[in-house]
């Protein structure tokens, strides 16, 4: 009786955390989508808010100024979701903990088929971009992929990570070789590189809604078999997995999420890498919880990034792609500090 | 599912163009400990992989019962045989019993949590590795006899007629090595469990297995029981050893007392 009732204590106190954690995210969340939609280059008052969300009619300057935040807030939730479980997926088949969306080399990928956009065919429409860049991150990936498969034992997590730096690197050369010579070029692909979540607006956000909900859906079909995948490749297989098939299937997956994110935002770093790092060294290696935790997280820490980038640059505003990097290093290297300590205690 | 006989016939297989098994024909006594014995590159390691299915055979088949395994759905099979790998990974920050109930991954339905039969196995498991009490430990805190035991209540989750392990003892002290194959002697004994493993060590074979095959250069060269095959000639032939058969004064099986290599 006193094991079953230590047991459930011990049950409750894990799902205490587990709950903790979640409403925290729930709170993170909400307060930075209100503070997203208040806050910013230009002060609004707060009736400003009130009737740009609530009141039809009126459009006055401020209203308006409220309303053009929405799109990016409702992107930025997204976005911040799709890179964190895109994160968690690629750690996971990678089986590195520092790998990150990008690993299959899907926003070189991108960067490439914009830059050859810009500099070769002269383009300067946003929705061909977003084609561009989607295009390059899935063929980039899928080489990628297809290189990693070759040789004895298929696709293996230590090849998935050195086809995709050795590809990155090519790619990225490639990149400034195009880049570097015209002016005009790097002028139009610098804005588009530095990762911003500020030029969504609905009509892009519903191109990219249903790839993304898919997406999303498919992570949580994934989970279980993940967590068996994460017992190395022999016992997996040994519990009935198949785990090329699997890690196939999660790698497509992720690279749809980080594509959708970076077709329209351009490469944004660091939030893929850290939050399901963070996530894991709190609730361990669970992807049942860790995939929902993540993008939970993903989506508050992004919009907060956004607004502090909006807040600091003023008049103009910092990318978000720069603010998640000047918040996510810190954080990085105390996560890695902590993780010495455990390691050494 | 019950009492199919699991066995090899002809098979060949190995890594890229290099073949290491040159047609081997193996049936796996059903409620025995087996150990499979040879030097290193004889190919016991990949004759287990060849069973696991973690290696398909280039030729010949392995059988559970009428049926190939590759005919048969992969959970299937995982319902039916169990295997301890030599290397495993531990996902970071897990507890104990969540690991284990890894194991109940074959049984599963997608997106439905763990039922009550799954934690009833789980629990049922742990202690009888003797580990019930270490289900809110991580595993980075245990010893390697513990953590190994922890590997095999994953393994016994997947509740399996027939276990395979891979070298369960290697990296572990010898008392750990007892302990773990005492473990494997009870779960035979009290459960019918069908055991083959891999094994260095020639005397702790002897003393545990009820059968040896014996493996050089990717064939089967003997099989049966210790008393027949732990003999100075078959020694000599598979390892390339004089050695003297004493009796182990406890299990009074062969014990192997190593002269020196022969050159």
């Amino acid at each position: 009786m006193t094991t079953n009732r230590d047991k459930r204590y011990k049950r409750s106190v894990h799902n205490r955390v587990l709950l903790l954690m979640l409403l925290a995210g729930v709170l993170l969340l909400l307060v930075s989508i209100v503070l997203s939609i208040t806050y910013g280059a230009k002060q609004v008052e707060l009736t400003d808010v009130i009737s740009a969300l609530f009141g039809k009619k009126q459009t006055t300057y401020n209203v308006n100024v409220v309303r053009a935040r929405i799109p990016r807030t409702v992107f930025g939730i997204l976005a911040g979701a799709a890179l964190s479980m895109s994160g968690v997926l690629m750690q996971s088949i990678t089986r590195n903990p520092i790998a990150d969306p990008s690993i299959l080399g899907v926003n070189t990928g991108a960067s490439l088929f914009v830059v050859i956009g810009i500099s070769l065919f002269h383009i300067q429409s946003k929705p061909v971009y977003m084609l561009l860049a989607f295009a390059g991150a899935l063929v980039t990936a899928f080489f990628v992929y297809r290189i990693a498969s070759f040789g004895y034992g298929g696709v293996t997590p230590i090849k998935l990570a050195l086809a995709g730096a050795a590809v990155s690197t090519a790619l990225s050369s490639m990149v400034s070789a195009l880049v570097m010579p015209d002016t005009s070029v790097m002028t139009t692909f610098r804005f588009w590189q530095v990762g911003s979540i500020g030029g969504a607006d609905f009509e892009d956000i519903r191109l990219l809604l249903s790839p993304m909900l898919l997406g999303f859906v498919l992570c949580f079909f994934l989970a279980t078999k993940l967590n068996t995948l994460a017992l190395g490749d022999e016992t997996a297989c040994a519990l009935g997995l198949n785990v090329n098939r699997i890690r196939g299937i999660a790698a497509l997956i992720g690279v749809l999420l980080c594509a959708c994110t970076t077709a329209l935002a351009g490469p944004i770093g660091f939030i893929g890498l850290m939050i399901p790092h963070l996530i894991r060294s709190f609730i361990g290696d669970n992807h049942e919880v860790l995939l929902p935790m993540s993008a939970l997280y993903g989506s508050g820490v992004l919009i907060l990034s956004d607004l502090i980038g909006r807040i600091l640059g003023s008049p103009g505003e910092l990318e978000s792609g720069v603010m998640t990097a000047l918040i996510g290093v810190p954080c990085f290297v105390f996560i890695i500090r902590k993780a010495e300590v455990q390691s050494i205690g | 599912m019950n009492n199919k006989v699991l066995k090899a016939e002809k098979v060949v297989a190995g890594y890229r163009d290099k073949e290491i098994l040159h047609g081997v024909n193996v049936t796996v006594p059903r409620g025995k400990i087996s150990v499979i014995l040879g030097s290193n590159g004889s190919g016991k390691s990949t004759l287990l992989k060849t069973f696991c299915r973690l290696l398909q055979p280039s030729s010949g088949s392995i059988k559970l019962g009428e049926q190939s395994l590759s005919h048969i759905p992969t959970r299937q099979i995982a319902q039916n045989i169990g295997l301890l790998p030599q290397s495993t990974t531990v996902p970071e920050g897990i507890k104990v019993s969540e690991l284990v109930s890894r194991g109940r991954f074959p049984y599963r339905k997608l997106m439905a949590p763990l039922n009550a039969k799954d934690y009833e196995v789980v629990e049922e498991v742990m202690k009888f590795m003797g580990i019930l009490e270490l289900s809110d430990a991580r595993i980075n805190q245990l010893s390697g006899g513990q953590r190994q035991r922890v590997f095999i209540a994953l393994a016994l989750a997947q509740q399996t007629d027939i276990l395979f392990l891979d070298e369960p003892t290697t990296y572990l002290d010898i008392s750990y090595q007892v302990e773990i194959l005492e473990l494997l002697k009870k779960l035979n004994e009290e459960r019918g469990t069908t055991i083959v493993m891999v094994l260095h060590d020639i005397n702790l074979s002897s003393r545990y297995a009820d059968h040896i095959f014996a493996m050089k250069n990717g064939n089967l060269m003997y099989q049966g029981a210790p008393e027949k095959i732990i003999t100075q000639e078959v020694i000599r032939e598979i390892y390339g050893l004089e050695s003297f058969i004493i009796e182990d004064p406890v299990s009074h099986s062969p014990f192997v007392i190593p002269k020196a290599a022969a050159v």
